[in-house]
This record gives C-alpha cells, sequence and structure tokens, in this order.
C-alpha cells in the first residue's frame, strides 16, 4: 500500500543531522561518527518540495511538511490539490495512521510492503526508513582524500537490509554523507542518492538538496529541497495524535 | 545503343568504364557502411488509415506495446516455484530493462487488521511451509478475483509474469533480458513468451535470422544454376560482379540519403542476384554465340545492339513494377521498392557498360555453352501453340478464366497466422494463454471523458458488465476496478466511490504505476478499456468485434448530466446499474441471469431500497470503532460509555441531521456516570474536546455503518430473487454485492442528455489488435490493387514504346496477367491470404516475370517466316529457362526458413516465376504468330540479324 511508505519521508528528515569531525581513516568509526551526526536533534520540521522526473511520463511535485519528534512523525501534504490535507502518523513502526480529507476519517494502516517507490518515486520506503548504519553494516574505506571518505557497507550477517552493499562518500570534517551507492546482492548498482547544500545550527546540519537516481528505471530520478527547516523547537505532543492529523489542529 | 556499342569498343573508352564503374560501387561500398538499421516493426503500420492510426496513437499513450507476458506452467502454490517466481520478480524488477514486474510473487494485497483498520502485505507474504500452509495459500490467493485470471490460472496450474519495458529500450533488447532472467530461474517449467515485444522480436529476428541465413544459399543456388547452364565461370563470375556492384550503389545512395535499411530490404540480395544477374547472362550469352562467326568488337557491337535493348526493356519493366511499391501506404515498402529498383537499375548500366568493357579489357573470346537441350526441349511447345493456336489459346483462356474464379476467393485477411506458424513460440504462448487465462487477445475501447467523475467510472462499470456478459469475452479490464480496489482499503467497500475527491485522492496513491498507466492518462481524461477475447478463431473475433462495436454504439452514454439520486430518473439509473453489477458478478461466478431473473433482481431491489433494519448490529459496528484504534476519541479504557453513545448514535438510524446527531450524543455524555468515564478515559484535558472530535468522527462512521447494513439485505434479496443458492457461492460472493449494491445510495446518478443539455461527455473508439488487423487489411487490399494496376500500367506503357506497338505491348504483358491469375488463383484455391507479405507478389511478378516475354518477343521481332519462332526459342529459352529457375530456386530457399511472411511471399514468386516462363512459351506464341505477320506486312522488313548492323 502506498500510503505505508508515506512513512519514509518522515524518516528521511533524521538522516540529515550532522555533527563532527573524523580525523582517521577508521570506517567502523568513520561510520558511527556519521551515525552519530545524523541523529543528534530532538525535534524537526521541515517543509519540503518533491519533485519526480520519469521519462515519457514527465514531471510531478509534492509539497510536504514533516514534523519529527523521537520515533513519533507526522507528513502533512499540501500539494498536489488532490492530495491536500493527507496527513500521516507515526507512533512506531507497527503503528500508523493516515487521515484522508475526502473520507473524513483516519484509517490505521499496517504494512510490510516497503520496497515500492513512495507515491511514484525514486524514493521507496527502504530507502528512507534508515538512520542508522553501524549497527547493520560492517564498513571498510575504500578510497580517502583528505577532505572525503569512501566506505564500502556490507551487510552484517543476519541483518535484514534492504540492500546488501552500500558505498558511502562522506565528508570528513563533519561526519556528513554527500553520496549513497545502493547495491543488490550480485554488484548491481541500483541507485544512487546524493545530499548537498547543506545548512547547519549549531552542530546540527541538514542537506537542503537531496537526489536520488533509479538506475533500475533509466532516467527516473526524485530530487527532494528543504524549503524550511526549524529544529529543536519543543514541538508539542499533541500534533502526534489521531485527533491532530484528524482536524488539523 | 549503336553508338553506345561502338564506343564501349574502344579500348580506352573500356577501361575508363570498368575503372568508374569499379569506383563508383566501391563508393558506393564504403557508404552503404554509414546506413542506419531501422528495427521498429511499427513502421510498417499503414499510414491514413484511421484504424491503424488509432491502435498506434492508443499504444503509444498507455504503453500497450510494452508489456511482456511471460506464461509458466506451474504450480503456483509450490514451495519451490514461489520461491524462484521471488527471485526471478526481484531480478526483473532491478534490471534496467524493466521498468516493473509485476507477478503473484509481488503483487498487493490488504486484509482488516485485527486491531482496526487494514494491514497492507504482500499476498504471498511468505513461502508455504508444509501441505496445509499451500492449501491455505490456494484459497488466500484464488479469493482474489483481481488475482486470478490475471496473475494466476483460475484452474490454479499456471502462471503470468507481467514485465513492463523500461521508456525507450529497444524491444529485442527487454525481450532478451526478460527471457533470459526468467530461464535462470524457472527454466525448469514450460515457458511461454507472450506480448507484444516477444512477437515483434519473434518476427523480427526469425526473419533477420531466415535471410541471414538463407541469403548465401540463395545465392549459391543461383550461382551454381548460371555455372550449370552456361558452364562459364568467368561469366557467372563476371554478371554476379555486376549484380554485387548495383548493390554496392543502391545501398551506398541510401548512406548518402540517410535512409534506414530496414527488413524487408534484406531480401533484396536475394531479388537483385537472382533478377539482376540476367541482364549480364543475356549479353554475355549473346556475345558467345555471335564471337563463334564475328570479330571480338563487331561481336560485341552486334550483341549490343541485337539485346541491349531488350535487356533494357526488361530492366526497365523489373523497376517499374518495384516503383509501383510508392503507392503503398507503408514506408518501409516504399523505402524497399525504390531502392531495389535502384539496385535493379543500377546492375541493369552495369550489365550493358561494364560487363561489354570488361569483355574488351580482357580480350574475351567466344566459348561455349549448355543451352541446346533446353531449346530442344522448349520448340515442341512453341510449336504446339503455334499450330494448335485454337486449342492452346482457348486452354489458356480457360486456365486463366479458373484463375481468376479462385482469386475472387482470395481473402484479405490479417491475422496472427500471417506472421508466424501454428508451433512458432507466439503462437504457443497464445494457446497457452486461452487454454489457461481465457484468452490471449484484447480488444481496446479508447474512452475520453473525466475519469475523476465518480459518475463516468460507474459509467465505465456499467458498460464493461455489458460487454463482460458476452459469452465470448474472457473478461474486462478498467480503471474503475482499480479505484474500486484502492477504494476498498480506505472505506472498506469495493467500489467506486460517490464523491469525486475521493476518486481524485485514490489516483495520487496509484500515480506511477506501470499497470494503472495501461488503463488512463495521467491528467485521467482518457482510459482504456480491455476487453480479453476468449476466442482465437479468427471468425469468432471478427463477429465479436462487430458486436462490441455495436454495444460501444449502442449501450454508452455518451451526453449526459448529474441528477439526484433519489429522483425517479436518478433512481432508475442507479437501479440499472445495480442490475448490472449483480448480474456480472454472477456470471463471474458461474451463474447467467435471464432476462426474467433481471427483472426480478430488479424489482427486488427497488423492493428493498430502505429496508426496515435492526439497529443492534449498526451499533456493534460503532462501538468497535470508538473503542478501537481510527477514533479521534479512544473510548477503549470506556467501553460501556463507547455502548451508550454508539447505541443512542445507531438508533437514529441512516442519515440523521446534524440536530439528531448533536441531541444524542449531548444526551448521553452528559450523563454523570458518562462524563466520569471520559475523564477517566482520556484525561481532564481532552474531555472538553470529546464532544467536537466524535461529531467529527462519527457522521461518516455511522454512515457507512447503515449502508452496509442496506446494502447487505439488498444482497440477499438480490440473491433469493435471482434464484441463486447463496450457501454454494460462499460469503464472498455475498461481500462482493453488498460492496457494489451501496451504490444504490448515491447522491447523484447521470442521465443521458441531449444536446446542450449535456453536461459531461464520454467519447469512445474501439481499437484493439483485431481492429488493427483490420486497418492492415483494408491496407493490404488497397497496396494490392494501386500497386497492381501502376506496375501493369508501367510495364504496359513501357513494352508499348519499345516495341512501338500497343498490341505488341499487350502480348508481351499477357503471360504475366496470366501469371497473375493463376498465382492469385492457387492462393484462393489454397485459402492463403493476402497480407502485408503477399501484397507485394503482384508488382515483383509483373516487374520479373514479364522480363520473359520481353526477350521472347524481341528475339521474334528479329526473324522472319516460319521458322521465326524456333529461332527465338533457340537464342532466347535458355536464357530464360535459366532465369526463371534461378529466381526460383532463389526464392524458394526462402521458404526454407521459419519467418511465416518469408515463406508465403518465397513460395509463391518461385511457383510466379515457373509459371511466366511456362506462359510465356504458350501465350506468346498464340498472339504472336497473327501479330508477327500484321507487323510484316505493315513494316515492309523483317528485323534481322544482318540488318540490324547496318540500323
Amino acid at each position: 500500500m502506498n500510503v505505508r511508505t508515506l512513512i519514509g519521508s518522515l524518516c528521511l528528515a533524521a538522516l540529515m543531522s550532522s555533527g563532527t569531525a573524523a580525523s582517521a581513516a577508521d570506517a567502523p568509526a568513520l561510520l558511527g561518527q556519521m551515525d552519530e551526526s545524523l541523529n543528534r536533534w530532538k525535534d524537526q520540521y521541515f517543509e519540503y518540495e518533491m519533485r519526480d522526473t520519469q521519462p515519457g511520463k514527465g514531471d510531478r511535485t509534492l509539497a510536504l511538511n514533516v514534523y519529527m519528534k523521537a520515533e513519533k512523525r507526522v507528513t502533512e501534504f499540501t500539494a498536489p490539490a488532490d492530495a491536500k490535507g493527507t496527513r500521516v502518523l507515526i507512533l512506531s513502526d507497527t503503528q500508523m495512521y493516515v487521515y484522508l480529507p475526502a473520507y473524513k476519517k483516519v484509517r490505521r494502516v499496517a504494512s510490510h510492503v516497503t520496497a515500492q517507490g513512495f507515491m511514484g518515486t525514486a524514493y521507496s520506503q527502504d530507502d528512507l526508513a534508515v538512520t542508522t548504519y553501524a549497527d547493520k553494516y560492517d564498513a571498510k574505506v575504500l578510497e580517502e582524500s583528505e577532505t572525503t571518505a569512501k566506505l564500502e557497507l556490507t551487510a552484517k550477517p543476519g541483518k535484514q537490509v534492504a540492500y546488501p552493499k552500500i558505498h558511502v562518500v562522506m565528508e570528513k570534517e563533519r561526519a556528513l554523507p554527500l553520496e549513497f551507492t545502493y547495491f543488490d546482492d550480485k554488484g548491481t548498482k541500483l541507485k544512487t542518492e546524493s545530499r548537498s547544500d547543506y545548512k547547519c545550527d549549531g552542530p546540527i546540519c541538514v542537506p537542503y538538496v537531496m537526489k536520488m537516481e533509479d538506475h533500475t528505471t533509466p532516467g527516473h530520478a526524485t530530487s527532494l529541497t528543504t524549503k524550511k527547516w526549524k529544529v529543536d523547537s519543543d514541538l508539542e505532543d499533541r500534533i502526534f495524535t489521531r485527533r491532530y492529523i484528524q482536524k488539523g489542529r | 545503343m549503336r553508338w553506345l556499342a561502338r564506343l564501349l569498343v574502344r579500348r580506352p573508352v573500356a577501361w575508363a568504364v570498368v575503372v568508374v564503374s569499379l569506383v563508383v560501387s566501391a563508393a558506393g561500398a564504403v557508404l552503404s557502411t554509414q546506413v542506419q538499421h531501422d528495427d521498429d516493426l511499427l513502421a510498417f503500420l499503414p499510414e491514413g488509415n484511421e484504424d491503424v492510426a488509432a491502435f498506434r496513437a492508443i499504444n503509444e499513450r498507455f504503453g500497450g506495446l510494452e508489456v511482456a507476458l511471460v506464461g509458466v506452467e506451474a504450480d503456483p502454490f509450490d514451495r519451490e516455484v514461489l520461491a524462484r517466481l521471488k527471485r526471478v520478480t526481484k531480478a526483473l524488477n532491478d534490471s534496467a530493462a524493466v521498468e516493473l514486474a509485476l507477478s503473484l510473487a509481488n503483487v498487493d494485497d490488504f486484509v482488516p487488521a485485527p486491531g482496526g483498520g487494514i494491514r497492507t502485505d504482500y499476498l504471498v507474504d511468505e513461502l508455504p511451509k508444509d501441505a496445509a500452509a499451500q492449501a491455505a495459500l490456494r484459497e488466500k490467493v484464488m479469493s482474489r478475483d483481481l488475482v486470478v485470471g490475471q496473475l494466476v490460472s483460475p484452474s490454479g496450474d499456471g502462471l503470468v509474469i507481467y514485465c513492463f519495458s523500461a521508456f525507450g529500450e529497444d524491444p529485442k533488447v527487454f525481450s532478451a533480458t526478460v527471457k533470459g532472467l526468467v530461464e535462470a530461474e524457472l527454466g525448469a517449467y514450460p515457458l511461454y513468451w507472450g506480448g507484444a515485444p516477444f512477437i515483434s522480436t519473434y518476427i523480427y529476428t526469425t526473419t533477420q535470422d531466415d535471410l541471414r541465413k538463407l541469403t548465401p544459399w540463395a545465392v549459391l543456388a543461383v550461382v551454381l544454376l548460371v555455372f550449370i547452364a552456361f558452364r562459364d565461370v568467368f561469366g557467372a563470375a563476371l554478371a554476379l560482379l555486376s549484380t554485387g556492384m548495383g548493390i554496392g550503389v543502391s545501398m551506398g545512395l541510401m548512406g548518402l540519403l540517410g535512409v534506414p535499411y530496414n527488413i524487408v530490404l534484406s531480401s533484396m540480395p536475394v531479388i537483385l542476384f537472382s533478377v539482376g544477374s540476367a541482364y549480364g547472362i543475356h549479353v554475355l550469352a549473346r556475345f558467345y554465340i555471335l564471337a563463334r562467326d564475328h570479330e571480338r568488337q563487331e561481336a560485341l557491337q552486334l550483341t549490343l545492339q541485337a539485346v541491349g535493348p531488350t535487356v533494357l526493356t526488361a530492366g526497365l519493366t523489373t523497376v517499374g513494377g518495384l516503383l509501383s511499391f510508392l503507392v503503398m501506404d507503408i514506408q518501409p515498402m516504399r523505402t524497399f521498392g525504390l531502392f531495389t529498383a535502384v539496385g535493379i537499375f543500377a546492375t541493369l548500366v552495369f550489365a550493358l557498360t561494364f560487363v561489354p568493357a570488361v569483355i574488351v579489357v580482357l580480350g574475351i573470346g567466344p566459348r561455349s555453352t549448355a543451352q541446346g537441350r533446353i531449346s530442344d526441349a522448349l520448340i515442341p511447345m512453341v510449336e504446339l501453340a503455334q499450330t494448335r493456336r485454337g486449342l492452346v489459346g482457348v486452354g489458356l483462356l480457360l486456365l486463366g478464366a479458373l484463375g481468376a474464379f479462385y482469386a475472387k476467393q482470395v481473402d484479405t485477411r490479417m491475422d496472427q497466422t500471417a506472421f508466424f506458424s501454428p508451433e512458432s513460440a507466439p503462437a504457443q504462448a497464445d494457446r497457452f494463454l486461452l487454454q489457461h487465462f481465457g484468452g490471449s487477445q484484447y480488444i481496446q475501447i479508447h474512452l475520453a471523458g473525466d475519469f475523476e467523475d465518480p459518475h463516468v467510472l460507474r459509467e465505465l462499470t456499467r458498460f464493461a458488465d455489458e460487454l463482460a456478459a458476452h459469452p465470448k469475452v474472457a473478461g474486462v479490464q478498467h480503471v474503475a476496478q482499480v479505484v474500486a480496489q484502492t477504494n476498498e482499503a480506505m472505506e472498506g467497500a469495493r467500489r467506486v466511490p460517490d464523491d469525486a475527491d475521493k476518486v481524485r485522492l485514490l489516483y495520487t496513491f496509484l500515480a506511477g504505476r506501470p499497470a494503472v498507466d495501461q488503463l488512463v492518462t495521467r491528467d485521467h481524461t482518457e482510459a482504456v478499456l480491455h476487453v480479453k477475447l476468449g476466442t482465437n478463431d479468427i471468425s469468432d473475433v471478427e463477429v465479436l468485434l462487430s458486436d462490441v462495436e455495436k454495444a460501444a454504439s449502442r449501450d454508452l452514454t455518451r451526453d449526459f448530466v448529474v441528477v439526484p439520486g433519489d429522483t425517479p430518473a436518478g433512481r432508475e439509473r442507479l437501479e440499472a446499474y445495480a442490475v448490472a453489477r449483480v448480474r456480472a458478478l454472477l456470471v463471474r461466478h458461474g451463474v447467467r441471469l435471464d432476462g426474467p431473473a433481471q427483472k426480478r433482481v430488479r424489482a427486488a431491489l427497488d423492493a428493498t431500497r430502505i429496508p426496515t433494519l435492526p439497529a443492534s448490529p449498526v451499533a456493534d459496528e460503532l462501538q468497535a470503532f470508538l473503542t478501537g484504534e481510527e477514533s479521534a476519541v479512544d473510548l477503549s479504557a470506556a467501553p460501556a460509555l463507547a455502548r451508550r453513545v454508539a447505541d443512542a448514535v445507531a438508533g437514529l438510524g441512516p442519515h440523521p441531521s446534524e440536530a439528531a446527531l448533536e441531541g444524542a450524543l449531548d444526551a448521553t455524555l452528559s450523563a454523570p456516570e458518562a462524563v466520569a468515564a471520559l475523564r477517566e478515559a482520556l484525561g481532564d484535558e481532552d474531555v472538553g474536546e470529546a464532544r467536537e472530535d466524535l461529531l467529527l468522527s462519527l457522521p461518516t462512521r455511522l454512515d457507512e455503518a447503515w449502508r452496509r447494513r442496506i446494502a447487505g439485505a439488498r444482497a440477499q434479496a438480490a440473491l433469493t430473487a435471482a434464484g441463486v443458492d447463496v450457501g454454494e457461492l460462499g460469503p464472498r460472493l455475498v461481500r462482493r454485492l453488498t460492496d457494489e449494491l451501496e451504490t444504490l445510495d448515491a447522491p447523484t446518478a447521470m442521465v443521458p442528455a441531449a444536446g446542450d443539455a449535456a453536461t459531461g461527455h464520454l467519447a469512445v473508439r474501439v481499437s484493439g489488435l483485431p481492429v488493427l488487423h483490420r486497418g492492415m487489411s483494408q491496407s493490404a487490399t488497397h497496396n494490392q490493387i494501386y500497386s497492381l494496376l501502376l506496375a501493369l500500367g508501367l510495364v504496359v506503357i513501357i513494352l508499348s514504346v519499345t516495341y512501338r506497338s500497343v498490341r505488341l505491348g499487350l502480348i508481351a504483358a499477357s503471360p504475366t496477367i496470366l501469371t497473375l491469375l493463376l498465382i492469385y488463383g492457387g492462393m484462393g484455391w489454397l485459402g492463403v491470404h493476402l497480407d502485408i507479405g503477399t501484397s507485394m507478389l503482384a508488382s515483383i511478378i509483373i516487374g520479373a516475370g514479364v522480363d520473359y516475354a520481353v526477350h521472347l518477343v524481341s528475339a521474334w521481332r528479329e526473324h522472319s517466316g516460319p521458322d521465326a519462332a524456333t529461332l527465338a526459342v533457340r537464342e532466347t529459352g535458355p536464357a530464360i529457362w535459366t532465369n526463371a529457375l534461378m529466381v526460383a530456386a532463389g526464392f524458394f530457399l526462402l521458404t526454407l526458413g521459419e519467418a511465416r511472411t518469408l515463406q508465403n511471399v518465397g513460395g509463391l514468386t518461385a511457383a510466379a516465376m515457373l509459371t511466366a516462363a511456362i506462359a510465356t512459351f504458350l501465350a506468346v506464341p498464340v498472339l504472336m504468330a497473327r501479330s508477327h505477320e500484321a507487323m510484316e506486312a505493315q513494316e515492309g522488313a523483317p528485323i534481322s540479324k544482318d540488318n540490324l548492323l547496318e540500323g
């Protein structure tokens, strides 16, 4: 069910916080620092524009606001008009609710379908759900320069992950990911995600431009642009309730 | 010609001609390497035909030509099969050539979740571990009517994987990728390859492979025949060289002009080698004879003056025949006609310049050939035609009449059999899909309108139901089904929602899915309804197509207005819709409702429009909602209060007023025990908002609960009225009927309206492969008639100008006309259809077959007296027969391949060339004797070898 994949848009923001420098080519340490830099916030609010491009099918643009606090997330669609007012509340991996304005009701949705594109975009829930890597992947350094390091992440034995292998290019100074390349178990390149235009509020940084290129569908790419970002602004708990997503206040 | 002959015998000129010819040919060969290949089989669709244009436009817009179907003959519920299916589906989806692969392994499913709401997962979430799990999975899968008949065969013994090609991917690459990946995992099971990418790839590769394999053999056969006939390696080599140079010039010109090479042009070498090499052979053969009695230069002059005009005429008639392709409405055929004509013309020029020049340069002398025995065999035939002119003439006329009789029975019919044989992979896939999935061919109905409008979606459903009731229709797919299924996840009922906002919201969740893109455009203004045909029999398909076209013009509401559902017109419309749905759902369960039964169902629906039902089941549902996880007010900690609220609200009946609802809630919530319970369940902070929140969320649930109860009562009543034993069909049918019969309470309905009164419109056009085949049949007929007339006209004009006599022109054309009648008569007799391939025949037969008569008539004109025929036969007979055998052998070899089109064209052309040769030696003597006498009397002196030198 596609609505389930809305969860991914929320988790995406969790990947965008940043931290301090890494100084050595110790792959596990670098990966740990990246995880730490991505999960440093208490709450966040984003306004995104999502643009999907697919050859022969034209462009589509979605606009969404995302509220995050600990595990809880609310995503609110503001465009296109057909989806405007749709809100999704995620309380945990197994508790998700969607409010559909045309139906004037909240539905609880449980799903295990995680590999499909989020509303036809190049991002899947799997792409967006991961917020930490060191607990799931072993790392080794492939390349290193003065400012960046390229790590190869290989799934730890027994860990259920969407991609058995990932290449990450990260900025060493702030331990921020710049590019992820996802591979299947045969080593075929499936997707490439870039993150750029980082902006920081104290030690927390987020990319203002992200782009996912789907190599399994040549020419298919989705960009996600941050229009507004607030961090640690003491979001109220009432936002993360079924009542809020139904009433919008 | 005399001037040319005198020029060519000069050694420096001959050298210059040889050098220039070789340079031009070499340049052509170099340029030919720049020729691009155009593999697009869609280019063969005729231009200007409305049916064909519509088919192409619809399939390009909806991607219908980009879907490959892989049939797997295996138990879909077997653990090993499912494991392999999961792996191959993932591998296909990970491939850049495949945009989406859809199979039982990755199709979504949703069911009510235990804690309320819905649970979505893959239909096959885990592999069955034992027999019990396998049986449970089978039961679950076979209960999903959108999966059965699409992804799993109704008999549970076959699977289909749908593969959607990546945008712009080469069908051959796509097909090879799919085939490779599927065979790697499922190669142990019988596999079937269907759908447009596999079919087009099959046609292209078999034709290309056949031509690649058979062309060298065809050329070898031509070379051998030339050698056997003339026993002259040099002559054979020279004739073939000049033909090869002609091909080089033609291909070089294509490279120069940027014209792409297409699959029909692949047959150009066979045509040029078998037809074009005759020109050089005629020149050489005559030279060898004359060189015995004359000095080389004189013999060469005599040769060119004697056979030059004849060879030129024969070549030009062939060029004329090929140029008649230019009136065809298929671009690659026009390209083929034009550049094969260029090749023939270049070969002709080389035969009349390069070949004589080589003779001069190399100092070739007389050689003996083995042509006597052929002449000896032909002379009695010609003498018989002359001496028994009346008898032979009548015989030929009767033969022609018989041919004409059967030719009238030639059926212009384009279907799959025109392109592949019954044992070919696409034909096997067709049979598999027909046997296991009810059908393999589709009629597509293109509709234009507002497909966000629920009234339009309901009309689409109603129309589809009408079509589904046809006994030869195996199923109908349309976007309203997908909308209804998605609505089930949101609203709990699999039906088209009543509200356009809901439809639009559902579309946003469906965006980007290739399977949905096949049903509706992204702006939702065009849709395609796919009607699966339960037959592959061409006659049944034609009848069904006609029925569907009638239904499209008769049953679909094109102009409409929307009226309230409780008006008489609206009510009638909603009831008609409901009856159509009941009928369609029962058909799916093997029950066909006759007219009286439908009337009974309608009466039952009318009687149960607002049934009197107890409120307690509704209250149960509301209580479950209030204590579940979807209510804005969580009363799970106060079940007694939840029951009181549910009872109070359910007791209001369906569609209570806002005031009544507020009153019932206030009365319930203001009670002290209710306040206390609320406070305990929600906490002090949220109690204040509880009333407002309940007023916000309860009406929708109340409405849904009542509608469901009422619709359930209607479903039972409809089944009773229909006389259907519900027990046998199970609760699944009742549930589906309940879903659909909720629509009887829709607030609005569409009714037909005329002219300016209409506020909504639907445009419809029937398309699909059967319609495409009809358009291609029309094109084949058109191409056949126009190209035949043009070819015949050009040939008669060329001959009449050459002989300066229309009568002689007609005489020379007569064997070809007889040949056409016999070949087309043979086609009618044998049941060979006129199609895109066989429509090429007439032009080729006219262009190449008339050459024989040209040579015989020209030779005949050179002589006088009673021996004129014998002399003419001795001079031309061997060359004519050799050429006829060469062409026949070349084309016959094409029948040994797999490509059905090449088999038909090759076999019939081979037969036509032999027939044309025989007809020449019978028809020309019958007609020529009288004409020749008249001509001699008119011109005073016969044409002879002696006066040729003087002329």
